[in-house]
């Protein structure tokens, strides 16, 4: 918040289940702290932080969704404009890697269709507890066009990374397509207005798909 | 006596006469009849040598004359007879017996034995054996008993006998014909110590003294002139004329035959000729100043004769220091050479000095005359104390209260000190006891103790009169500058560090003593050590230290009280703000004059007794007059005062609100500080002044400086609850103030743009909600540390409350649309996350209910199904909201009537339909 200073603005959700650690990410990534006993979140929580790419300054404001069953009904609000996405679950519990479908499939029924995905295992640290095989989540990955990283909040390894990567991704992509449309230009401080705009076009575009 | 004797005529006459016989028989039975009791005491009254012909009459008069403890009785009287010793003759005595009998045992347990005699008489044999040895033991020792009476008995009975016949007589070959009893003149001037104490033989120990003394004691029961006397012509040496009249005025306590009074009498003048003669000599020696010859000589014949009172009289009574007691120093001096209205207390301790000095040069002279078994030196202080003492600082408070009052107050600790100095100054004499110094103190104590009432009672009076007038200057100050502008400091310096770094230097001054001895100043640390060195005052030390001034104010204090000083004007420019409703200097001065006052008269506990008991009471009233002073004259109408300042306060009304902080509550907050400082620092003050010196205890829940420091306490805390009160209403104003001027309402629910789109700034909270944040935590952390948890912790629970509910009635005054739901989350994360630091758990479930609700403006318009089941779930709020609430809430959403329908219908419809 400090510098207003911005090239784009990408607006980025982290989901996954409960307890996987999404909120730790974000607090490593936005103020690089850690919080042993966080509480569940509540509804959602914000955040923002600037990085570079390409000499720009790409601002990535993101939303910590609560991983909870019973936020499910206010999730489908979270995705509108979301460009980018983290599917967060916890090597240590199998579970919560199972339920990366079920994330998958509530990103498609919802979000862009263009969103970017990366698909985060968290918790690397506790690596004696590890439930979910590297190669077998990278399989997954792979197989569903997603990027992947194994990060963990506790020590920071990755974490930095993993949102680097997707935003990177995410730039590459937006610049590529308003060089597409011609707009190339045009890169003025509303930046975000034309990550609405092309998310806009998309999202019509699915919405007619869907229906 | 005399029945007796008729009696025994009679009953010869009887031989002729057969009725007179009956008669007899009659008479003799009732003589028979005449109880043993009555012989006995009758036989008290005996003269001695009566006494022994009595009990040639018959056995049994012979028994009850003879009876052991009539003549351990005269022994005792005389105080020659030892229980513990003749106790101890008597086990010693069984234990030989013992022994003997032990070995008699085993010789006889030998011999069966040896005679090879096996068959059960062994046992029977032992048992005869130790029957009968226990038996013949018991015989043989009352045998030998009886044996050794009659050897002792008959001749000295007739010694006796003899004796007291022969004492008129010619005085040289009078008693003691046998040459057992026979005593030089030298044995008989030690005679009572040679007294030994055996139950059994204190009649042969009481015949030894008396044919020692009885001679001489008849003899000057008789004698008309002082010259006639067989003692006076016997022994030559008045050091022996004195113990053998000692011995006798023992003696004669045994003597309880008729006339004993006269012959006691005659004694008495015998013994008060001797002694005059005797003193006649001593003074004529004393004036001479032949301390080692005669006066030595006479003082130790006195002391043998009587123990020397008089003597220690006529010493103590001719004594130069008695005679020119004007030299010593004139009271006026002490306020002569002081300032008018002052008082220097120099030439009260050269007077004090001059007195010891001389004094211990008397110690040496009392040393040499008098033996050590006379203590000459207490009574001769207690002298100097009534006289000299006692009339000099009796003229120099006389003089000091006509001057003023201070004077007077500073006069009686200081020169009680100084008096209390001078008595451990001086030296012990050989004859002194091992409690000298405590007695020389005790003197010293008499000699104050009637000025102590009337000096508690200035001293409780001066203090009150003092702080009172302190208070009323400080207000006076205060009304002349009521008209200035009254600025209002908020300080963002660590409050808790500031606070310890000043306590810890008062504590340090009040640690410091008080010195209410000026001119002894710092020569007492040498006078202390002279002490303890055991020299006497030495006046060279004492001169050569430097005397300070006479300065008011005890200069030992100075360096710390300066550094105290400077703190104090530190902690009063940052509390500038409150300087019109109470001051720290205040506070500090008045607990300084406390303390001035209660060591001065803390003083006087040491003097014990009633006095001691009266000086420690009134060191509580002072104690208990300076919280009152300070807590309902200083505290309690600032209190009042910044209270009121916050009923007044309307923030509608205040034009300039650039300020951090609501000014009269941040004066408030800061009030709650310096109270709860100024409560720390009497705190220490109670615990360092009169707990630490054992004024009072501080678990004594009766103790009235205790109760009155808890009602101070609690005056303190009861100000701060009601002040507070009125805080949070004050602050809850100004945050519905902040909510009502500064929230856009755009806010929330942003202007679509020209193309369709939501004009949306960067996310996070509002100015509105970042304001409110800082205005609340800046004034709630005002308070940490500087008041009790518990109410902390109320006092937060409670704006916390009033902020909960000030946050949902600015909310329903808003409108919400989806994309500024995003603000208005990113405000109620804010909250949240400052009430979170609160760490209140009540207050954390309001807020997080607050978090939930506001989630239901961020779903988009087409799910208004959703809406309606986050509205109805009731467990989502912790049961704080209930859903009509949250359906009131849910109004607010800007698009609420397209999609009211929708969410009603699903609220109320599905279910019916269901049904």
């Amino acid at each position: 918040m400090a510098n207003d200073e911005y090239d784009f603005l990408f607006k980025v959700v982290l989901i996954g289940d409960s307890g996987v650690g999404k909120s730790n990410l974000l607090s490593r990534f936005t103020r690089n702290e850690f919080n042993r006993d966080s509480k569940s979140t509540i509804g959602v929580e914000f955040a923002t932080r600037s990085i570079q790419v390409d000499a720009k300054t790409i601002k990535a404001q993101i939303w910590d969704t609560a991983g909870q069953e019973r936020y499910r009904a206010i999730t489908s609000a979270y995705y509108r404009g979301a460009v980018g996405a983290l599917l967060v679950f916890d090597i240590t519990r199998y579970p919560t890697y199972e339920n990366v479908t079920r994330w998958l499939k509530e990103l498609r029924d919802h979000a862009d269709s263009n969103i970017v995905i990366m698909l985060v295992g968290n918790k690397s640290d506790e690596r004696h507890l590890r439930a979910v095989p590297t190669e077998e989540a990278k399989q997954f990955a792979s197989e569903n066009n997603l990027s992947f990283i194994e990060t963990s909040a506790l020590d920071g390894s990755n974490v930095e990374l993993a949102f680097q990567n997707i935003l990177t991704e995410i730039y590459r992509i937006v610049s590529s397509k308003a060089l597409d449309q011609g707009e190339g230009g045009q890169n003025v401080l509303g930046g975000e207005r034309k990550v609405l705009e092309i998310s806009k076009s998309a999202d019509t575009e699915a919405k007619k798909g869907c229906c | 006596m005399s029945h007796v004797k008729r009696v025994i005529p009679s009953g010869n006459d009887s031989r002729q006469n057969v009725i007179s016989s009956l008669r007899t028989t009659q008479l003799l039975n009732s003589k028979a009849v005449l109880p043993a009791e009555l012989i006995a005491t009758i036989l008290d009254y005996l003269p001695i040598p009566d006494m022994f012909r009595f009990a040639r009459t018959s056995k049994r008069m012979q028994e009850m004359v003879y009876d052991d403890t009539r003549w351990i009785q005269r022994l005792k009287i005389m105080g020659c007879w030892n229980d513990a010793e003749a106790r101890q003759r008597f086990e010693e005595a069984m234990k030989r017996k013992l022994q003997a009998q032990r070995q008699a045992d085993a010789a006889r347990k030998a011999d069966p034995a040896l005679n090879g005699n096996a068959h059960g008489g062994r046992g029977a044999g032992d048992n005869e054996g130790t029957l009968s040895v226990t038996l013949f033991d018991a015989g043989l020792e009352e045998e030998m008993q009886r044996a050794s009476l009659d050897r002792m008995v008959r001749p000295r009975a007739s010694t006796l006998d003899r004796g007291f016949d022969d004492v008129t007589m010619s005085p040289a070959g009078l008693f003691r014909p046998g040459p057992a009893n026979k005593l030089d003149p030298n044995a008989t001037l030690e005679i009572f110590s040679k007294v030994r104490s055996i139950r059994g033989m204190a009649r042969q120990e009481y015949g030894k003294i008396y044919g020692a003394l009885a001679p001489f004691y008849f003899d000057l029961a008789r004698s008309r002139s002082h010259t006639d006397p067989i003692l006076f012509r016997m022994y030559r040496d008045p050091e022996q004329q004195a113990q053998m009249l000692a011995q006798l005025k023992i003696f004669a306590k045994s003597d309880f035959a008729i006339g004993w009074s006269q012959r006691e009498e005659r004694l008495e003048t015998m013994t008060g000729v001797f002694e005059n003669a005797v003193l006649r000599e001593f003074e004529q020696g004393y004036e001479t100043r032949d301390y080692d010859g005669r006066m030595k000589r006479y003082a130790h014949v006195l002391v043998t004769l009587n123990g020397g009172a008089a003597i220690v009289d006529t010493f103590i009574h001719n004594h130069p220091l008695m005679l020119d007691k004007d030299q010593l120093g004139d009271p006026s001096d002490c306020l002569r050479n002081a300032p008018s209205g002052q008082i220097s207390l120099q030439p009260s301790h050269e007077f004090f000095k001059d007195l010891a000095t001389k004094l211990n040069d008397e110690v040496s002279v009392i040393d040499r005359v008098f033996p050590p078994s006379v203590d000459v030196l207490l009574p001769f202080l207690d002298r100097i104390g009534d006289d000299i003492i006692s009339d000099y600082i009796t003229a120099v408070f006389d003089e000091a209260h006509d001057v003023s009052i201070e004077a007077y107050l500073k006069a009686v600790s200081g020169v009680f000190e100084q008096a209390l100095q001078f008595a451990i100054t001086i030296r012990p004499s050989k004859g002194s006891e091992q409690n000298f110094q405590e007695e020389a103190k005790r003197i010293i104590a008499r000699c104050f103790e009637p000025h102590v009432d009337l000096y508690l009672q200035e001293e409780l009076d001066f203090f009150k009169g003092k702080s009172a007038a302190e208070v009323e200057v400080w207000e006076k100050r205060l009304s002349d500058e009521e008209q200035s502008a009254e600025s209002f400091f908020m300080s963002n310096i660590n409050r808790q560090a500031v606070k310890r770094d000043f306590l810890t230097s008062f504590k340090k001054v009040v640690m410091m003593p008080v010195n209410v001895l000026p001119t002894m100043g710092s020569s007492r640390s040498t006078a202390i050590t002279n002490v303890v060195n055991g020299d006497s005052l030495n006046p060279t030390s004492r001169s050569s230290t430097p005397v300070p001034g006479q300065l008011p104010v005890s200069p030992g204090l100075e360096a710390p009280s300066t550094e105290l000083a400077a703190k104090a004007a530190i902690m009063n420019s940052r509390l500038e703000g409150i300087r019109s409703l109470f001051s720290i200097e205040v506070a500090l001065n008045l607990i300084h004059t406390a303390k001035t006052s209660l060591e001065r008269a803390a003083r006087f506990v040491r003097l014990g007794g009633q006095s001691g008991e009266e000086s420690r009471e009134q060191c509580e009233n002072i104690f208990i007059n300076l919280l009152q002073i300070l807590g309902n004259r200083h505290i309690k109408p600032g209190f009042n005062k910044a209270v009121h300042h916050l009923s007044e306060y309307k923030p509608r009304e205040v034009a300039d609100h650039s300020n951090q902080g609501v000014a009269p509550l941040v004066a408030f907050l800061e009030l709650v500080n310096v109270g709860d400082l100024i409560q720390q620092m009497v705190d220490v003050f109670y615990l360092q002044e009169l707990v630490a010196v054992h004024l009072t205890d501080r678990d004594d829940f009766l103790s009235p400086a205790c109760k009155e420091k808890k009602r101070f306490e609690q005056m303190l805390d009861e100000r701060v609850a009601a002040g507070l009160n009125r805080g949070i209403d004050v602050l809850m104003d100004e945050v519905e103030y902040i909510c009502g001027t500064t929230q856009s309402p755009g806010d929330f629910n942003p202007p679509v743009g020209p193309d369709g789109v939501v004009q949306m700034s960067d996310i996070g909270p509002t100015e509105t909600a970042q304001k409110v944040v800082d205005i609340v935590s800046s004034h709630t952390s005002m308070l940490v540390g500087s008041t009790d948890k518990n109410v902390l912790d109320v006092f937060n629970q409670e704006v916390g409350l009033r902020l909960f509910t000030a946050l949902c009635k600015h909310l329903k005054r808003q409108r919400v649309s989806v994309d500024g739901a995003i603000r208005l989350i990113s405000d109620m994360n804010a909250y949240n996350a400052y009430i979170a630091t609160l760490r209140n758990k009540s207050l954390t479930q309001y807020f997080s209910a607050l978090r939930e609700l506001s989630q239901i403006y961020l779903i988009a318009p087409d799910h208004a199904k959703e809406i309606a089941t986050i509205i109805a779930d009731s467990d989502r709020y912790h049961g704080i909201f209930r859903a009509e609430e949250v359906y009131e809430f849910a109004e607010r959403r800007a698009d609420w009537f397209s999609i009211k329908a929708q969410v009603e219908r699903q609220m109320y419809g599905v279910g019916c339909i269901v049904m």
